[in-house]
């Protein structure tokens, strides 16, 4: 680009033999707007220039002079600066299976396998060092696919404190899972003490990892089906600043080697990021306490999807007055389900409908959506579990791979993978691998309602 | 909840002789029911269940927290797909 006197010369090609000359011209005649209109024009073109984006400018046929500019079209977009150790994502549509990120400079080509390949999304959950600092050009690859590439600046640091990984559905408030690096735990005497997660960003850093890969590759596909991820958000917050006071403790200790999260908490912590979420994935450093935990989430009042369970009338509701929430170890168990068989109970709620485990017999109490009881447990299977939404859904008649042991009154909905365990049974128990196993035929339809009842929001 | 991993179960019963089956599962079955009640709604039953699930561990299982904290300390937690980096310095042009 060039100035000379009113005018900007711009030469606009694919390469030095093929560039063309343009221009701007800027007048004493020219009205107030014609001069903003153009002044944006010359803003497009140096900031295409400076990002080194394509560009695209309109003019008139045998004329020179720029009557329209904008940046050229990429077919893949990176979310939020390139750090190294931070969280990197870019976002696209139709990424292949096994797409790899490709960062060129003029001197290195470094390729990066991410941690997590879907359709609309490639993310890594720590960006390598490996990756040159500064102008990079970023590409994403597989067999004979290849995008766009597009500049990136690489920076060593300093890693984000908030970061969405994936924005969701373009609207104002979207269906958000937030991953929280928790800072205090409230001990099983009930003093406070800080958790040790502050320092160690790199093992937050792959237990996100972990778990957007339960939610999002593991066989059941509650989630992915259809591709609905696109429209959830997903936010990362890791603030090593935070002090373990009442406002930062997000977990809880329980005797013996169990973690609750202090769900109270959790809408006021995010808000302090500017963040709404319906799910809250709190991850901690307890070394005593490992064990993973959810809560329920407890529905707005208003407003609602209206569903019918056994002919009574329920609302699947938009909002969350308390989020859903889990407490998950930074050393969780990579070979397991657990992210997903948390969220499988945090999704559901309090009073629309609670999804439990079913490693346990239990006894009738609250509206349970996945388990019923018999009167005697001599008595045989009932063959269908609940009508819902008019449909008869059946029972499962043998606990899928697992049996009823003797005793038990409690009855499952008929499993998909009959198999294996279901993903809210004991999974660890499956004869192959856990991450293959499946929820069941009634509450992968009821999940999919319920998160399309706030999807659509 | 997580699961009670099949390993941590035999390591009670190892490190609690006379610790059954059974007796696990009516524990499990109080850590489930417990995590069923609304915190701000069922506070005093949740309190109920903790007291009788710290009566249990204190009478069956004393050393339960020790053996769960030596179980983790011996599996792996590697993450299986951390990600992989190939690097490749480009040759000088002529």
């Amino acid at each position: 680009m060039m100035w000379t006197a009113g005018i900007v010369c711009v030469g606009v090609g694919s390469s030095p033999s093929s560039v063309e000359a343009f221009f701007v011209r800027f007048s004493g005649s020219d009205t107030a707007a014609e001069l903003a209109f153009k002044r944006n024009l010359v803003t497009v073109l140096v900031s295409a220039q400076i990002a080194s984006y394509p560009v695209e400018v309109v003019h008139p046929d045998g004329g020179g002079e720029i009557t329209g500019a904008g940046f050229g079209r990429l077919d893949i977009c990176p979310v939020g600066p390139a750090i190294h150790n931070d969280f990197y994502g870019i976002t696209g549509s139709g990424i292949p299976a096994g797409a790899q990120l490709v960062f060129e400079t003029l001197s290195t080509t470094v390729t990066v396998t991410p941690d997590l390949v879907r359709p609309q999304w490639v993310f890594v959950a720590a960006l390598p060092t490996a990756v040159p600092i500064g102008r990079n050009f970023v590409r994403l690859e597989v067999g004979g696919w290849v995008s766009n590439s597009v500049p990136v600046d690489v920076s060593a640091g300093p890693a984000t404190v908030i970061r969405a990984l994936y924005s969701g559905a373009p609207k104002s408030q979207p269906y958000t899972i937030a991953l929280v690096a928790n800072a205090g735990i409230e001990t099983e005497a009930g003093s406070l003490v800080g958790d040790p997660l502050l320092t160690n960003r790199a093992g937050f850093h792959d237990a996100v990892g972990f778990c957007l890969r339960s939610l999002l590759t593991a066989s059941e596909d509650v989630v992915r089906q259809g591709e609905w991820d696109r429209e959830i958000r997903f936010v990362a917050i890791f603030d090593a600043t935070l002090p373990s006071d009442d406002a930062n403790s997000l977990v809880h200790e329980l005797t013996p080697n169990v973690m609750e999260t202090r769900r109270d908490r959790l809408t006021t912590f995010l808000s302090r990021y500017g963040e709404r979420a319906d799910i809250v994935l709190v991850i901690h450093a307890s070394t005593t306490h490992d064990r993973a935990s959810a809560w329920f989430t407890t529905d707005a009042a208003q407003p609602g999807t209206p569903y019918s369970y056994d002919g009574i009338a329920h609302v699947h509701g938009h909002f969350a007055s308390t989020p859903g929430s889990a407490a998950l170890s930074v050393n969780m168990n990579r070979r397991g389900l657990t992210p997903l068989h948390e969220c499988g109970h945090a999704i559901s709620d309090f009073n629309n409908g609670r999804i439990v485990d079913l490693y346990v017999d239990g006894t009738p109490g609250a509206f349970v959506v996945n388990k019923k009881f018999r009167a005697q447990s001599a008595d045989a299977v009932p063959p269908l579990l609940a009508s819902y939404d008019g449909t008869n859904f059946p029972s499962d008649q043998q606990r899928d791979g697992l049996g009823y042991p003797a005793g038990w009154k409690s009855y499952h909905p008929a499993p998909i993978d009959a198999t294996r365990p279901n993903v809210m049974d004991n999974y660890w128990l499956a004869f192959d691998d856990p991450q293959r196993c499946r929820l069941d035929l009634l509450i992968h339809p009821w999940v999919r309602d319920r998160l399309r009842a706030k999807l659509m929001r | 909840m997580e699961p009670l991993h099949p390993d941590l179960r035999e390591a009670l019963k190892q490190a609690h002789p006379g610790l059954t089956d059974q007796d696990i599962d009516r524990f499990e079955e109080l850590l489930a029911r417990r995590m069923t009640y609304d915190p701000e709604r069922e506070a005093e039953r949740i309190q109920e269940l903790d007291r009788d699930r710290a009566e249990m561990v204190k009478r069956l299982m004393p050393r339960y927290a020790q053996v769960a904290q030596v179980l983790a300390a011996r599996g792996a937690h590697q993450d299986q797909a951390a990600p992989k980096v190939r690097t490749q310095i480009k040759p000088p042009d002529p």
